[in-house]
């Protein structure tokens, strides 16, 4: 299974989402943001390696955390330095080794972000209930429908009190998942972890389990 | 068969051609494959940086459907020379083809949506190839001020 986590604006917590739902889902998390990189670095081969085929992607996944991850170099040599459209055979050479794969997307409509929804079968969409993340999560999910990657569910991030869930869902067409804003959370992404290796039965580990349910029925 | 004229032209030290491809059978589409005569590279038409589809290398596949005729052009380094661009293949086009071209892969999603590496400007010139972080992570003791 190769899932994307995509949502169009910078900011809304794809990369929290993926962590955490690769952290459910026993799954590699492949950090394809090649601009900027926001999941944590290891040391060793890194994703831009591995598009400018100097290093092996399944040689990539540093397995040293909680977390499976192929981590995205920080520099602008490495991005310059790396093919975009090698990702697809990178992440299906992952999917091979380790059964499931999560990608990270970056924000925006570039190819970089078109490409991972191109190898994907399946996305999340994620966004914030405000203004400017709402009309970049529907021009995201024009592309994953373009690019053919089923959206299992829109994940409603930062969620505070009363989220609208009823009126995304109407516009989106897609069953809503919220994600409560959570101090938790944020601990745990500072220093690379899931949520569950933090708080484990706070409501927030229990939402990415249930997104976990969603996308592995039984 | 479908026929194929072309024009010619220099232009400081380039040489574009342009040909017209016109079908002759009434229905059903006709798939030709284009092939330069220049003794040069062919500088295809790109979108966003990647060739546009059909291109591969000197030759260029594409469908006319029945009596109507598709336009390609090509710029290269080489002289004139003529005909600059031959029709070397055609045939009935097959469903089989059609679904192909339908298919998205990645160069078409790069073509679309724009290459998103950094532009060659926003890149460090003074850094050698050679410093690129390598596998075994060999460039973090290389001195470049990093």
């Amino acid at each position: 299974m190769i899932l994307a986590v995509t949502g169009g604006k910078g900011g809304v917590g794809k990369s929290t989402v993926a962590l955490n739902v690769a952290a459910e889902l026993d799954a590699v998390v492949v950090d394809a943001d090649l601009g900027m990189a926001d999941l944590p670095e290891r040391r060793g081969p890194d994703l831009h390696d591995v598009l400018a085929e100097r290093a092996d992607p399944v040689e990539a996944v540093d397995e040293s955390g909680v977390v499976d991850i192929l981590p995205c170099g920080r520099t602008l040599v490495g991005a310059k330095a790396a093919e975009p459209t090698a990702l697809v055979g990178a992440v299906e050479a992952v999917e091979r080794q380790y059964g499931r794969v999560v990608v990270d997307c970056p924000a925006g409509m570039s190819a970089d972000a078109g490409l991972p929804l191109l190898v994907a079968n399946r996305c999340l969409l994620v966004t914030r209930a405000d203004e400017f993340a709402l009309p970049d999560a529907i021009r995201a999910r024009a592309l994953a429908r373009v690019l053919d990657a089923g959206i299992e569910r829109l994940v409603l991030n930062m969620a505070g009190e009363s989220p609208p869930v009823e009126r995304v869902r109407s516009v989106f067409d897609t069953p809503v998942v919220t994600v409560p804003r959570s101090d938790a959370i944020s601990r745990a992404q500072r220093s690379g972890r899931p949520v569950t290796a933090v708080e484990a039965d706070g409501r927030a580990s229990a939402q990415f389990e249930r997104l976990a349910a969603v996308l592995l029925p039984d | 068969m479908p026929t194929i004229s072309w024009t010619q032209r220099r232009e400081n030290g380039v040489t574009l051609v342009e040909a017209v491809i016109q079908s002759t059978t009434p229905t059903g589409p006709t798939a030709v494959t284009l092939e330069s005569r220049l003794s040069g590279p062919v500088w295809p038409p790109r979108s966003e940086g990647v060739p546009v589809a059909g291109w591969d290398g000197t030759r260029y596949e594409t469908t006319v459907e029945g009596e109507s005729r598709v336009a390609v052009g090509f710029a290269s380094p080489a002289e004139p020379s003529e005909p600059p661009i031959e029709l070397v293949e055609s045939a009935p086009a097959t469903g089989m083809e059609d679904e192909e071209s339908t298919d998205t892969d990645a160069a078409d999603v790069l073509r679309a949506l724009g290459d998103p590496t950094p532009p060659r400007g926003a890149v460090p010139a003074s850094l050698p190839e050679e410093s690129l972080p390598t596998a075994t992570g060999e460039a973090e003791n290389t001195d470049d001020g990093r």
